[in-house]
């Protein structure tokens, strides 16, 4: 048992004779005190009654040693190191944002191409003729067709009484 | 020269260069390990307790130290640690149970296994006991560990001035504890 010593370094230097004749040398005591709590130190008796268990310090120094100096380094692999976290998460940001941009830009692009005409066009070509203008017109959802398109094409089909007539 | 003799600043360089680095840790481990738990024991009594308070600090010696800007002598720096550590336990412990700490830790003393002191001894403990935290600790760094105040200082972060009040007035109310305790008149 690494026990704690049951004295301090004021009894014992109390215990000392103080004088009869005798001298010692100039700071003995202050030096006899440094080196005596320099060894209490040093054993690990620091402290009055408590005591440690046999071997404690031996084992407790190999639990230490197991949980630092012999602990695998943790090696960071490039997908966890937070520079690459933020990088991809920034590369997601801006491949979403550029996809929704030119998703958007695709259906603009539909919408914009196909127009009343290229429908009535389309509609001609496929034998779609049987219907009347107004009834191909009427067809179509309002913001499909423009007025001025719609405008158009009956002037280019003025000819078409039928036409005239159904309207 | 063994290797409690091998300077602090040497154990730094040697702690910084990584082909030196754990036996730099094993060393400081093998001279300040005691000393340490001495000084976290006093302030949890139990064995057990500060053997958890001692394995986190010097864990955390071990992943600070690279960090250590060495503005104050390295084994204060360590003190600081374990000072800190002893005080979070007791807090942490505290708030699950805020009254019967210092119950608890007097019960700890009388029936603790690793404790072997005499009716005397025991009274000085239960006695530096009813101190508050911060006052037990300062109190333990100067009577026991015999630090400067200026070392006690770095340690605790607290003035001088501040550091020999409170170790007067522990002083004083442990002599007034034990007074009143062994009913001794001087």
């Amino acid at each position: 048992m690494n026990e704690e010593i049951t004295y301090r370094e004021e009894d014992y230097l109390r215990s000392l004779p103080v004088k009869g004749g005798f001298t010692v040398p100039d700071g003995y005591f202050e030096d006899q005190k440094s080196r005596l709590l320099f060894r209490l130190r040093q054993e690990g008796n620091a402290i009055q009654g408590l005591e440690v268990p046999e071997g404690y310090f031996e084992q407790s120094k190999a639990r230490i040693l197991k949980r630092t100096v012999e602990q695998p380094k943790k090696s960071l692999s490039l997908v966890n190191r937070p520079f690459f976290r933020y990088a991809i998460a920034a590369s997601m940001i801006l491949v979403s944002g550029i996809s929704f941009n030119l998703l958007r830009d695709q259906q603009t692009t539909t919408q914009k191409t196909i127009t009343s005409t290229d429908v009535l066009q389309y509609m001609e070509v496929n034998g779609a003729t049987e219907l009347s203008a107004a009834e191909l017109i009427n067809l179509l959802p309002a913001s499909a067709v423009s007025t001025s398109a719609e405008e158009n094409y009956l002037l280019e089909q003025s000819d078409n009484t039928l036409i005239f007539e159904e309207l | 020269m063994s290797k409690e003799e091998i300077a602090d600043d040497v154990l730094l360089r040697m702690f910084r260069d990584r082909n030196t680095r754990n036996k730099a840790f094993e060393t400081i481990l093998d001279k300040y390990q005691q000393r340490v738990y001495w000084q976290i024991r006093r302030m949890v009594l139990d064995h057990d307790d500060a053997d958890d308070v001692l394995q986190n600090t010097f864990i955390k010696i071990w992943e600070n130290l690279e960090r250590f800007k060495e503005n104050s002598k390295l084994y204060t720096w360590i003190y600081r640690i374990a000072t800190n550590e002893s005080l979070q336990f007791l807090n942490r412990r505290k708030t699950v149970s805020i009254d019967d700490e210092s119950l608890n830790l007097a019960e700890k003393l009388e029936t603790g296994t690793y404790f072997n002191g005499n009716g005397v001894e025991l009274k000085l403990q239960a006695a530096i006991l009813q101190l508050p935290d911060k006052q037990r600790l300062v109190f333990n760094l100067k009577y026991y560990d015999n630090l400067t105040y200026d070392e006690m200082e770095e340690v605790t972060g607290t003035s001088t001035g501040a550091l020999k009040a409170s170790y007067h007035h522990a002083v004083k109310k442990i002599e007034g504890i034990i007074k009143q305790d062994l009913n001794l008149t001087y």
